[in-house]
């Protein structure tokens, strides 16, 4: 179960030259150059209870928070204001593309991220086999990660972050992921986790995949949370509203 | 207190994830090399030898003695000087984790920590067998240099959990430290000794040098089989205290946007 009540997220905004020590330094003996926005405002008061076994799809324009508050969902993200109550081992599937050890071989990449995910020594070594066969990289597991392509990473990230079996479930926008074989391979593999009945939040642009597997939407505009709803009532509502709407 | 046991709680629980990362860091920082972890030992060897001979003649001291003295001091201001310039990176090069994963942060300090034991043990092997070879290992010194030891370990978890996170919001902290570094190690007594300083009349560049009694609880117990002087451990102490309620201070105030900054 996942509990929020009253949550807002301010990210912190930083200097265009980064944050550094001569530039926290400089500023201090600077004039002042009239009063800076040091927030934006990601997540905006929202309160939102997603039940045991309840299968919710996350809609809203790029920007509008999901990637944000599915952050919340997962316990990364501690909230500005509010509080969050998560109860249950959390699996986020949010980024393949980051999240690696260079230096490290893929197949130690497997292991960490096993660890990482809080799987048991004997539940890696169970598992380890199954994943190196599904990403396809064969011997490629061998060499270090910095020698992969982007495809290689997405495909040893898919396939390490899908072998468990977590509670809760929450996915940012995860299909379509490499060419068309493995897509077919990925899809099939998350059509399988999704299917579990475990207590899921998936963002998605793709309307047929919430519709196939969410009985309930939340809509996010600007932060906000603003229709939540039975699947079908709120996605019709989303493809007439959504293309016109401003950012 | 009940931090510092939620803490010890979490390192414990989590033994296996950032002690197998610390393992294969200082495997793979070696792997692309034949000699592998050998390398280590040859820079110190290399060092106290080449050196040891060279200084022992300009300070007009005993090689015999000097060169042991050296590379004790060498192996542990490695470690010291190791744990606050790689601390500031314990953060940085997770990121993609810490972005991705709700995650204890102390993880990633115990990786860099233990990363830094294992750099010092080694060290601290090279050393002894220099010891042994000169003949200066007392049989009781390695027992009298353990709460030295303990309280060097309290400063490198200070050190790097409080680096750690100015690491992170300050990203050029990393540089400034290691120009600050090579000063150090020119004030800080590692490579003469001590007495050199105070027969000067400079003896307050030794006691208001933390570093210098972070050395000297380890160094003096194992060259002379007797514990350092009292202010030593004194000083030591203090200073390991304030960088661990740093790091709980920065743990508590800046850990929420942690994963902001990464």
């Amino acid at each position: 179960m996942i509990e929020l009540k009253n949550v807002s997220i301010d990210y912190p905004l930083e200097h265009v030259d980064g944050a550094s020590l001569k530039s926290a330094l400089l500023s201090k003996f600077s004039p002042k150059r009239g009063p800076e926005k040091k927030f934006y405002r990601a997540i905006d008061d929202i309160s939102l209870t997603i039940d045991n076994g309840e299968q919710v799809g996350l809609v809203g324009l790029n920007g509008a928070g999901k990637s944000t508050l599915l952050r919340v969902m997962s316990g990364i993200f501690h909230p500005s204001h509010g509080t969050v109550n998560i109860r249950g081992r959390v699996s986020p599937l949010l980024d393949f593309a980051t999240g690696f050890e260079l230096h490290h071989t893929g197949l130690e990449n497997i292991r960490i991220r096993l660890m990482l995910l809080g799987e048991s020594n004997e539940s890696i070594a169970e598992k380890i086999g199954e994943i190196s066969e599904f990403s396809e990289l064969g011997e490629f597991l061998d060499q270090p990660a910095r020698t992969y392509s982007a495809g290689m990473f997405m495909r040893l990230a898919f396939a390490t972050s899908t072998a468990i079996n977590p509670e809760i479930l929450i996915a940012d926008e995860v299909v379509g992921a490499g060419d068309a074989q493995f897509a077919e391979k990925a899809k099939q593999r998350i059509e399988k986790l999704l299917s579990g009945g475990r207590t899921t939040v998936i963002s998605s642009h793709s309307m047929d995949l919430i519709r196939q597997f969410c009985s309930r939407v939340v809509w996010l505009h600007k932060g906000k949370v603003i229709v939540d709803g039975p699947v079908e009532d709120v996605l019709k509502d989303y493809e007439v509203r959504a293309p016109t709407m401003a950012r | 207190m009940t931090l510092l046991f939620r803490e010890f709680k979490l390192a414990v629980n989590n033994f296996n994830i950032w002690s197998y990362l610390s393992a294969s860091d200082v495997k793979n920082k070696f792997r692309r090399s034949k000699l592998g972890v050998i390398w280590p030992v040859i820079h110190q060897l290399a060092f106290s030898l080449g050196a040891g001979v060279i200084w022992a003649a300009v300070f007009h001291l005993k090689p015999e003695d000097f060169i042991p003295f050296l590379t004790m001091g060498f192996a542990i201001w490695g470690f010291i000087a190791g744990s606050m310039m790689e601390g500031c990176s314990s953060f940085v090069v997770a990121h993609g984790y810490l972005k991705q994963l709700p995650l204890p942060q102390s993880i990633f300090i115990f990786r860099t920590v233990f990363t830094q034991v294992i750099y010092l043990a080694i060290g601290l092997a090279t050393a002894l067998g220099v010891l042994l070879y000169f003949g200066k290992l007392h049989p009781l010194g390695l027992l009298y240099a353990l709460p030295g030891l303990m309280l060097l370990l309290a400063y490198s978890y200070g050190a790097i959990g409080t680096l750690a996170y100015l690491g992170l919001r300050y990203r050029d902290l990393q540089h400034g430290l290691a120009g600050i570094f090579s000063l150090l190690f020119v004030v800080t007594p590692v490579i003469y000794p001590a007495e050199v300083l105070i027969q000067k009349g400079l003896s307050f560049a030794i006691y208001m040098n933390p570093l210098s009694s972070l050395i000297e609880i380890v160094r003096v117990p194992v060259l002379t089989g007797d514990f350092a002087n009292g202010s030593h451990y004194a000083i030591a102490g203090v200073f390991a205290l304030v960088l661990v309620v740093l790091r709980f201070y920065f743990g508590s105030r800046w850990g929420r946007y942690v994963p902001f900054w990464s």
